[in-house]
């Protein structure tokens, strides 16, 4: 009977798999190379679960013991299995079936919202139209001819002021009903789309504006309006909340008048008679930084365009290495030593300090290579204003941070630094609030020496000297252009303890020398300052934004005393308009939602380091950034992803919970869970992408090739000359693309000629690989002369990084959401396969991968 | 017109080579373009035409006969025209300077009777400095290139450049250097004295040693046909590329 049943059944289900309809489905859905991820996950477990669960599955697959997982996996799903398997494979292609369904409905879902939001797009489109008809009126020019003139007098500009602000304050002020709120919104939404097609800087300002009036409303009606609750546990976590929201709010403010405007500084010219350029010490302070890292800034150090007589380099070993010793004699540079390790390399500078005389210090971490126009470029400053204390240059990265090789965001997402060195440290300038960043900097001897030296009461001295320095009315200045590269930390866990020591650090100067207090600044340098030590406490208030939607979900305790439609209707204008406001004024240093990424990462980090420094800031210690090592093979980060993981689950947990609420529980407040279970959402999509960071792939080399396009001459061993392009570069060899070259033989030995500035110079070569017309090529062993002349040649030559941000994708908000969104799947995707490879070789069926370090816990 | 002025201290430094291949490039990139050999070896016509030397007839018999100076000029397969120097007689140099000394302006002269339009490119390939012919030349051009050879026999005439600027405008006077083979310590070293030395304009451009040079011509056909992507072509590039932006300023600072 069963049989009977069944087999007409099984038929049925083996034709709808191969139905037209289902092909043509699976056709159209297997593009996506996401799709295709998830599809092999399914195989991967499918397959995988079999032997997991019946110890005897092995034997029925007819595996040996000794085979490769892959080849099993392999056998099951590509490869003939024996006849009284097939239920494996039907068991496969159902759930491949299932799939698909999921996901056909899924994409009918999103392109039902898509059409949902045409009306939005249309809109959008009718306001950029709006926008290029607007913007061909000459504005600009009337308003410099006919209304400049009328606010020149300072009393015109303070009664204006006096409107503005108190006009402010209405429209921040003035409650409206949900109806005047959703004009609100809607016309702060129309001016900003306009707003932002318009050309120059002052839009930016406009929006910021605006986005600042949105805040503002919301933040007065939140504090009026919001704080009524029904118990005194609701009444606390309120008040919390609360409070983080608070912090961002006075971020935001200092933020916007940190950033209004941007100095955009350049160098000043240097007196034509060279023998009146002041005397420069260069210190390269090392702690225990391998020679293959310091040996190349050590190269470029000297080779800095420079009267030789007035450049002194010198490397401060506080590792106290004879290796270092001796290459310091051999490259006839300064070697500085100390019997103690006193205050790291605060210390180690103070030391050199002693020693040395020159009229200007040059500072550069062990691993930032200087071009050789540095000096020309930023001591022109000094000569030129006297009260200049310091000048600083970003500092570039040439190698992937853990984000940027985890995400594969490399050269497309400007990184966690872009923000600062491109549009903060700019805009402090016009403030005369540039810091001091510890490194591709210069600074005045005499001040330094008046303010003790370098700061050596907190951890991140760097920015407290300079602090020091300002309080003592000297200048400092920032110029916006990349004259030093080095590398980044090559792991996350590395990097969160750099940025534990930044936070700890900038706690601890708003601790002990805090800027809004003690003499010597002005009002705009002592925001500035602030701002960037408060910036450092967000990891507080982001752990309260990533739980607080779990109050509601789980306990239902309503935090936020109000309607969650008028909650949105007021929320919303701040979002939308603080995002569309930085995405024009900071989108080319930092995409909109990075920024969330970036801190989440660290706020579990940096909370308990930030509150314990303002509590004692004696506590902690200085640790040393490790730089230039090599992540050999990939693994999951779980000790650093822990908190991560706890809130991701805690999130989950509570997205679940709110499923039930939404439509058993609490289905009568339906708005109240739909906003708590998009909060939900939104964290674990965030969460998602730092699991995507705690996955450390593998790194391919050991010294980073930088990808650069500039001439290049090859020499065969005929006598032939080729026009080659430098395609990359790193210390050990170079990629050449050659037209018309024909097949060389590996390990032919070639010379390769490289300019710096007007001066070819040759080194040795071996062929490594070619592939059509790439070659790519391996130093042969340089003498040191020409090892000189390759760092001048490479990472020293003048405008190599000019083009860098030039792959970069551009911000496009929505775009970004989609990116971060999908991160997020995929870091989840990478955080379970980790586990399972984690639980199978737990229970020893996957010894061979456990054996390859691909698991580490 | 615009006269573009070779010329070296050196013999042996590729200088025809350069000029010939040169002209031929700033042809193809749409200059008219007039080559004319002042030098007694021929050398010139002689890599335009693909033919030997000897059997080409040029400007110096014309002048002696007195007949119309550019009588013999030619046109080759790539479109450039050029008017050969000539076969040269044992006497031909010395009687064509005896001629030409009774008229410090003679080349101004002759350059002036040519019907060139405006645009077009005169490109002089002169005889060893010093000479008569050389010291006219100056006069008139309007981009002086000394071509230069790097190692030992440039060492010994590193006095040379103040010597020349006596006869000639500093500021249209630049150093090319010639047949550079940077991977060689003698040109790597003297190259750094060079640059060392003041008053000297150096081209940032320079020519290449490259064996493809050589190779092509033995078998008469420009390297920028037989060797496309070599260094020595992509220098004539440069160069063509160089001349044609300094021609256009009218400004020939490098």
């Amino acid at each position: 009977m069963t049989v009977r049943v069944l087999a007409p059944m099984r038929m049925a289900w083996a034709k709808l798999l191969q139905l037209p309809l289902f092909e043509a489905l699976r056709e159209k859905l297997d593009r996506p190379v996401s799709f295709a991820l998830w599809r092999s996950w399914i195989k991967q477990w499918v397959i995988q679960l079999g032997p997991a669960v019946s110890g005897q599955a092995r034997e029925q697959l007819e595996v040996t013991g000794g085979e490769r997982w892959w080849k099993v996996a392999l056998r099951l799903v590509w490869m003939k299995t024996p006849d009284q398997h097939t239920w494996r494979k039907d068991l496969f292609r159902t759930l491949e079936f299932a799939l698909y369904s999921i996901l056909w409905v899924g994409r009918g879902i999103l392109s039902l919202i898509y059409w949902m939001f045409a009306p939005l797009r249309w809109s959008m489109r009718g306001l950029d139209l709006f926008a290029f008809r607007f913007r061909r009126l000459p504005i600009g020019q009337w308003v410099q001819t006919s209304v400049m003139p009328l606010i020149a007098p300072v009393w015109v500009r303070a009664v204006l002021f006096a409107i503005c602000v108190s006009v402010g304050l209405m429209v921040v002020t003035t409650p409206f009903s949900w109806r005047g709120q959703l004009l609100f919104l809607v016309l702060c939404w129309c001016s900003a789309m306009v707003i932002r097609r318009m050309p120059g800087r002052y839009p930016g300002l406009a929006m910021s504006t605006i986005a600042l009036l949105a805040m503002g409303r919301y933040a007065w009606w939140r504090i009026e309006n919001t704080l009524i609750f029904n118990s005194s546990i609701e009444y606390a976590l309120g008040l919390g909340l609360l409070l983080a929201e608070a912090y961002t709010w006075l971020v935001v403010v200092l933020g916007f008048i940190q950033c209004s405007w941007s100095l955009q500084r350049k160098s000043a010219e240097l007196p034509a008679d060279k023998s009146t350029w002041p005397s420069v010490d260069v210190y390269i302070p090392t702690y225990n930084e391998p020679m293959s890292v310091v040996r190349p800034t050590v190269l470029a150090a000297m080779s800095m365009d420079w009267p030789q007589d007035r450049l002194r380099v010198y490397i401060l070993d506080d590792g106290r290495r004879p290796e270092f010793r001796d290459f310091a004699q051999a490259m006839d540079v300064g070697y500085i030593t100390r019997p103690d390790g006193r205050h790291a390399k605060a210390g180690n500078l103070n030391n050199a300090m002693t020693k040395t005389d020159g009229e200007l210090i040059a500072i550069f971490d062990c691993d930032h290579m200087p071009v050789r126009s540095f000096l020309e470029s930023t001591v022109g400053w000094f000569v030129k204003d006297e009260r200049i204390a310091m000048v600083q240059t970003p500092h570039h990265f040439f190698s992937p941070d853990p984000f940027e090789r985890n995400l594969k965001t490399f050269k497309r997402v400007p990184n966690e630094g872009a923000l600062f060195y491109g549009l903060i440290q700019d805009c402090n300038d016009l403030w005369n609030a540039t810091f001091f960043c510890g490194s591709c900097a210069v600074i005045r001897r005499k001040p330094l020496e008046e303010v003790g030296g370098i700061a050596v009461e907190t951890v991140t001295e760097d920015a407290h000297t300079a602090l020091k320095l300002q309080r003592l009315g000297y200048h400092t200045a920032y110029i916006n252009k990349t004259l030093a590269a080095g590398l980044a930390t090559e792991s996350l866990s590395a990097h969160v303890g750099q940025r534990i020591r930044w936070a700890r650090g900038m706690a601890q100067i708003f601790r002990v020398d805090n800027p809004f207090l003690g003499k010597g600044l002005n009002f705009f340098q002592r925001i500035c300052y602030a701002n960037a030590m408060m910036h450092f406490f967000f990891g507080l208030p982001r752990l309260v934004f990533m739980t607080a939607p779990l109050c509601y979900l789980f306990f239902e305790f309503n935090i936020i005393g109000a309607n969650a439609a008028l909650l949105a209707l007021y929320v919303m204008p701040y979002i939308l308009q603080s995002n569309l406001a930085n995405a024009h004024v900071q989108g080319e240093h930092r995409h909109t939602f990075w920024a969330e990424v970036y801190e989440t990462v660290l706020a579990w980090y940096v909370a308990l380091p930030t509150t314990v420094a303002m509590i004692n800031p004696k506590l902690g210690k200085f640790n040393v950034t490790a730089k230039g090592g090599l992540v050999e093979e990939g693994y999951f980060d779980w000790a650093i992803s822990k908190p991560y993981i706890v809130l991701a689950v805690l999130n989950f947990a509570g997205f679940v919970f709110g499923l039930f609420r939404l439509f058993w529980f609490n289905s009568y407040e339906a708005g109240t869970v739909l906003v708590n279970l998009f909060w939900a959402v939104y964290n674990m999509v965030i969460l998602g992408a730092s699991f995507g960071i705690a996955a450390e792939s593998r790194q391919l080399r050991t010294m980073h090739r930088v990808a650069t396009s500039v001439p290049a001459v090859l020499y065969t061993p005929d006598g032939c000359t080729w026009h080659a392009t430098c395609m990359d570069f790193s210390l050990n060899g170079i990629g050449l693309t050659i037209q018309g070259i024909g097949q060389i033989p590996s390990d032919t030995r070639l010379q390769v000629g490289l300019w710096s500035q007007r001066h070819e110079h040759v080194f040795p070569v071996r062929v490594v690989n070619q592939f059509d017309d790439k070659l790519g090529l391996k130093l042969e062993s340089l003498t040191k002369r020409q090892e000189i002349n390759l760092v001048q040649c490479t990472f020293a030559h003048s405008g190599v990084w000019n083009s860098w941000s030039d792959t970069q994708n551009e911000d496009r908000p929505l775009k970004g959401l989609q990116e971060i969104t999908a991160l997020g799947i995929h870091g989840y995707r990478i955080a379970l396969s980790y586990a399972w490879d984690w639980i199978l070789s737990s229970r020893g069926l996957l010894r061979g991968r456990a054996a390859n370090g691909r698991v580490k816990t | 017109m615009k006269v573009i002025q070779f010329f070296s201290a050196w013999g042996g430094v590729g200088q025809s080579t350069l000029v010939a291949h040169l002209s031929a490039t700033l042809v193809a990139s749409g200059q008219k373009v007039l080559a004319i050999d002042l030098s007694c070896g021929n050398a010139l016509a002689s890599y335009l035409s693909g033919q030997a030397a000897a059997r080409i007839k040029g400007w110096s018999e014309d002048v002696l006969t007195g007949h119309w100076w550019a009588a013999s000029a030619q046109q080759n397969s790539e479109g450039v025209q050029f008017l050969p120097f000539g076969e040269a007689m044992p006497d031909t140099e010395f009687r064509l300077m005896q001629l030409i000394s009774q008229n410090p302006n003679w080349l101004k002269l002759v350059l002036g009777q040519l019907d060139l339009p405006s645009d077009a490119i005169v490109m002089l390939d002169c005889p060893k400095w010093p000479s008569l012919l050389t010291k006219q030349a100056m006069e008139v051009a309007d981009i002086q290139l000394l071509c230069t050879p790097l190692g030992a026999p440039m060492f010994h005439k590193t006095g040379l450049y103040a010597e020349l600027t006596q006869h000639c405008d500093k500021d249209k006077l630049h150093a090319l250097l010639m047949r550079v083979s940077p991977g060689r310590p003698s040109h790597a070293e003297s190259l750094d004295f060079l640059q060392e030395l003041p008053n000297w304009s150096i081209l940032a451009q320079t020519l290449h040693e490259d064996d493809g040079v050589g190779l092509a011509q033995l078998h008469a056909v420009g390297v920028m046909a037989a060797f496309p992507h070599s260094q020595y072509a992509q220098d004539i590039r440069d160069l063509s590329d160089w001349l044609i932006k300094s021609l256009a300023s009218g400004r020939n600072k490098s």
